[in-house]
């Protein structure tokens, strides 16, 4: 059973100063975070795929909101991913060994600063804390990891660590994601920034294989998002890749419901809309689109239950 | 109705062009599914084939297959996928006379393949094991499809003609491209060592490669494994069987390689499953259960 008392706050999970410390997660198999990087032109490099898949029985994306507009937002998504994942007691769920991607970003409280804040792409490290609540196997622990585009010239690192940063320039407020046991950088050739969906077609590529591996199921968690997020549900659907939406997050996740709908007239952002509407234009199945509202995440739970990615207790 | 994760009865069959030598030619589903055996090791099994005698009647794949654990085998293992038949006797019918093959009604299920180690995948498969199996078939000749069968070689100068193992899960294909598919049996296991320094690089896999009877192809392979450059916490494996017969006997007897090869281990047949046992490529006799296949 979980030990709440293990799960940590907004506060302790965000502590000021350490939004670069990679201890919470990668220390327990005494490393790092693995850095690799690949051109978009390459097949997906077999360390990527080894290391974010060996050994685990389902393999789960998050999708969505990499900064909110409403600072309210923040505890609010924090406190959705904990029950989804099971960190509330009373309804509890243990996560399988899956592995558990997003981008692999971290969002800083102000540019240059030291202390992280919640967006979606926090769910991996999160959902990983809370399952180490359940068991203290590691062999029973998710395996997080993250990609993410090269979107700047040049990488860098510097400031007070030294530390590795997505950006030359230390005014950026986007660091390497420090809960992962993997980052997956892709570029388009040496010299070529990418948009922030530079990545999207590899790490679905990712998912595609992983699920024809008859391993396990690959998965789509959506959590808010704009158009990257919604992206991201197209060319999930055009694999025949389940899609979970959390409405009432906002934007992409909640525009799910339109989607599903088969009418896309409600959905304000140009950026959402248009990739529905190829969804709805390609005939892809929205039968594999799932919705749970976000007061109710058992709905959620049960999904990620069918799915093969953990256990209602 | 088939769940979305079940396999697809019969051979999952892969293709790949060695063309493109910027891009190696690996399954990767495939890739993940060996990378989550078990028991983190990959087991390369090398050796007779067409030519490894009838004296060894249909056992050998499942002698070797128990060797590795039988049911409780759980190990990524790679091997060839193809089967040889012996050429259909003169008289059976006009049909296969004609072409030297079995006709479709003499062909599919009632012909029997020669003796071969490559018969371990499609045991193991029998035996439900939950090893994790690819087997690895060159073009050696333009492919075709009869009787059943999938020809990868017929040669007339031959008494034999090879056709995948349909009973062999996952097979990977290669061929040079589309045009100018030919290759060479020793691409088999170029593409065996691929996916295993792939899988001890970044699965952290221990290998083995378990070497029995063969020929000039499976003495090519031993030579080349044997000088691989030795890491002391993850060495290249390889293990000969001294009374298997030709290449691998050879090779067990032979002094200078031996003494230019040290780390090579040998052993008798009756001894192989224990000394696989030692080497951690297989589960201790108390995990395994009785084989219940075929």
């Amino acid at each position: 059973m979980v030990n709440t008392t293990n799960v940590p706050t907004y506060e302790e999970f965000f502590r000021p100063g350490e939004a670069r410390d990679t201890t919470r997660v990668s220390s327990t198999t005494g490393r790092g975070v693995a850095l690799v990087v690949s051109d978009v032109n390459e097949p997906v490099p077999a360390p990527v795929l080894i290391r974010a898949t060996k050994g685990v029985v389902g393999n789960l994306n998050v999708a969505g909101a990499t900064s909110f507009r409403d600072g309210a937002m923040r505890p609010a998504m924090y406190d959705l991913v904990v029950r989804l994942f099971g960190g509330d007691p009373s309804m509890p769920f243990r996560l399988n060994r899956i592995a558990i991607g997003s981008g692999g970003t971290r969002v800083l409280e102000a540019p240059g600063a030291y202390t992280g804040t919640m967006t979606a792409v926090e769910t991996p490290g999160l959902a990983f804390t809370i399952a180490k609540t359940y068991s203290d196997n590691p062999d029973d622990w998710p395996r997080t990891w993250g990609h993410a585009p090269r979107t700047h010239e040049t990488l860098g690192y510097g400031g007070e660590e030294s530390s590795f940063q997505l950006a030359e320039e230390m005014d950026k407020d986007t660091i390497p994601n420090p809960l992962l046991h993997l980052l997956w950088l892709l570029q388009k050739g040496a010299t070529t920034p990418s948009g922030w969906n530079g990545d999207l077609a590899k790490y679905i590529e990712l998912l595609r294989i992983y699920r024809d591996s008859l391993e396990g199921q690959s998965g789509l968690l959506v959590l808010s998002g704009g158009g990257v997020t919604a992206e991201e549900v197209l060319l999930a659907l055009r694999e025949e890749i389940p899609v979970l939406g959390a409405v009432g997050t906002g934007r992409a996740a909640d525009a799910l419901v339109y989607l599903k709908n088969g009418d896309l007239d409600m959905i304000e952002e140009d950026g959402i809309r248009r990739h529905y509407q190829t969804v709805l234009d390609e005939g892809l199945d929205r039968g594999l689109i799932e919705l749970f509202d976000t007061s109710q995440p058992d709905g959620g739970q049960r999904w990620l239950q069918n799915m093969g990615f953990g256990v209602l207790l | 109705m088939r769940r979305p994760n079940q396999k697809r009865p019969g051979t999952s069959l892969r293709l790949a062009s060695l063309i493109h030598t910027k891009e190696d030619a690996l399954s990767r589903r495939d890739l993940v599914r060996l990378a989550a055996s078990a028991r983190e090791c990959v087991v390369r099994v090398t050796g007779g084939a067409a030519l490894i005698g009838d004296g060894y009647g249909d056992d050998v794949g499942r002698f070797l297959a128990e060797s590795l654990g039988g049911s409780a085998c759980d190990v990524a293992v790679l091997a060839g996928a193809t089967m040889s038949i012996d050429r259909p006797a003169l008289g059976l019918c006009i049909r296969c006379d004609e072409l030297g093959l079995h006709c479709p009604a003499h062909s599919y299920g009632r012909v029997k393949s020669k003796p071969g180690v490559m018969s371990v995948l499609m045991n193991l498969a029998a035996m439900n094991a939950p090893a994790r199996t690819i087997g690895l078939v060159p073009v050696i000749g333009d492919v075709s499809l009869y009787a059943g069968f999938v020809v990868v070689s017929d040669k007339p100068e031959n008494d034999y003609y090879t056709v995948i193992d349909d009973r062999c899960p996952f097979c990977l294909v290669l061929q040079f491209s589309t045009d100018k598919p030919t290759l060479s049996w020793d691409d088999e296991w170029r593409v065996s060592i691929d996916y295993m320094e792939l899988l001890r690089n970044d699965a952290q896999h221990r290998s083995l490669h378990l070497a029995f009877n063969g020929g000039v192809v499976t003495r090519n392979e031993c030579l080349h494994v044997a000088a691989l450059p030795q890491d002391d916490d993850n060495p290249w494996n390889l293990l000969l069987v001294e009374d298997s017969g030709r290449a691998a006997e050879a090779l067990s007897n032979d002094l200078e390689f031996r003494r230019q090869f040290p780390h090579v281990v040998s052993c008798r047949m009756q001894e192989l499953s224990g000394v696989i046992r030692e080497m951690g490529f297989a589960p201790e006799e108390s995990q395994q259960t009785p084989a219940t296949g075929e």
